[in-house]
């Protein structure tokens, strides 16, 4: 006995490491069990606790300047909404017309950004909204401009984590608004963003603007992405891939609104 | 608990909150140093491997739980490595030229950034040099900088 004691003893900081690490991999293969999300959300929770002087702080700094530029906003916003809702009562008198169905609404959940974290290719933000507002998980997320920024991937009781548009493992499907055609955008190369597989025939241009496609249970239709920045031809000709320039400006994030299907 | 104990438990709050806040913004191009390595290499030279490495699980698990990696675990990984590395040099460090010590830690950060890109980015079919040169190097340099910076002014290291 004495002697595995003494073992031990002797390897006990390599037996230390290698307890580590099995911790980590096991956490690495078993992530998506209830316990690991119960575990991230708390930390989250906890995190948002320490930021929150912090953001309250930076918000007394910035209100000045974060009133003015929101009231230029709201003047030019009520203008595009008056004729946005003549567009809108036309659009649904249209649609009865055809027969179509009703499309679901969206309720908007304001939320301040507490921090963003990540490296370059995984970047998300925690922002100070959680179950208890009514955050739900995977609800699509937009900036002051209803632009994407991404989806929820963790929900804590009062904070939430965004996985953004950035993040290399995003993929959402969009449509581009000109000639219609429709693709997988996602993070392939550092710094660029593409859809592939285009049909080579498909009319494509630069500077055409992509939204969502709503063809995803996660995400609405219509909701801006981006516009296009370059056609690039196929490798095999066939298809084509085109590189989307987004519209969110992960660096400038202070608040985000997160969507919740409007049950009624 | 000693004093010099509760000065590293204050440190680490502090390196997890700068991690979290200063590095977004002091990021170049999306690279920004990691403050949880400086803090790792700077612990492993103090206190030796056993308090280092599961400092460095604490500290890797708290910041997976915050961002949007469908890795959790991977930075409590790539930390533990560099702790008990780094700790295998204490006692050592101070022995040997300047130049040298600036090899051997900037090597250990490198190492995180290797174990750590390598598992993460596994699942894209990028060539090697893209990771090492568009993240690994510019990432273990930016990383490098900062511990040399955060070493000059707090005297970290051994005692």
């Amino acid at each position: 006995m004495q002697r595995i004691y003494d073992f031990f003893y002797r390897f006990r900081a390599i037996a230390n490491l290698l307890l580590v690490l099995s911790f980590s991999l096991l956490l690495i293969f078993y992530q998506d069990t209830p316990q690991v999300r119960f575990m991230r959300g708390k930390v989250m929770d906890s995190a948002a606790v320490l930021y929150t002087p912090i953001e309250w702080l930076d918000t007394v700094f910035t209100l000045q300047y974060a009133y003015e530029e929101l009231e230029k906003k709201y003047i030019t916003s009520q203008i595009e909404l008056n004729r946005l809702q003549a567009l809108a009562a036309e659009n649904e008198r249209l649609r009865q017309a055809l027969g179509f169905k009703q499309t679901s609404l969206f309720e908007v959940i304001p939320a301040n950004v507490l921090s963003k974290s990540g490296t370059s290719l995984l970047t998300s933000i925690s922002v100070d909204q959680g179950a208890e507002d009514g955050v739900e998980l995977l609800a699509p997320v937009v900036d002051a401009n209803a632009n994407l920024v991404g989806k929820v991937v963790a929900l804590g009781d009062a904070s939430s984590l965004v996985q953004l548009i950035h993040d290399r493992n995003f993929r959402v499907s969009v449509r581009e608004m000109r000639t219609r055609t429709i693709g997988i955008l996602g993070y392939y190369d550092p710094g660029v963003f593409r859809i592939e597989n285009i049909p080579l025939n498909t009319n494509v241009a630069i500077g055409d603007s992509v939204v969502t496609s709503g063809f995803s249970d996660i995400f609405p239709p219509n909701i801006f992405v981006g516009v296009v920045q370059q056609v690039d031809p196929g490798v095999e000709g066939y298809v084509k891939s085109v590189q989307v320039e987004v519209a969110t400006d992960y660096h400038r994030l202070e608040e985000v609104f997160i969507l919740k299907k409007n049950e009624s | 608990m000693k004093a010099k104990h509760f000065n590293y438990i204050i440190a680490a709050i502090v390196a997890m909150l700068v991690q979290w806040m200063l590095q977004p913004i002091i990021a170049i191009g999306g690279i920004g140093p990691n403050f949880l390595v400086i803090f790792i290499i700077a612990m492993a030279l103090r206190f030796g491997p056993i308090p280092s490495v599961w400092t460095a699980f604490v500290l890797g698990l708290v910041n997976d739980a915050l961002t949007a990696t469908d890795l959790m675990g991977l930075t409590a990984f790539g930390l533990a490595v560099v702790g008990y590395i780094a700790a295998q040099f204490k006692g050592h460090l101070n022995k040997i030229t300047p130049i040298l010590q600036y090899v051997i830690l900037f090597l250990i950060v490198c190492i995180y950034y290797l174990v750590n890109d390598f598992i993460a980015y596994q699942s894209l079919d990028w060539r090697f040099t893209t990771i090492l040169l568009g993240h690994i190097l510019p990432a273990s340099v930016y990383t490098f900088i900062m511990l040399f910076f955060v070493s000059s002014v707090t005297q970290f290291g051994e005692e």
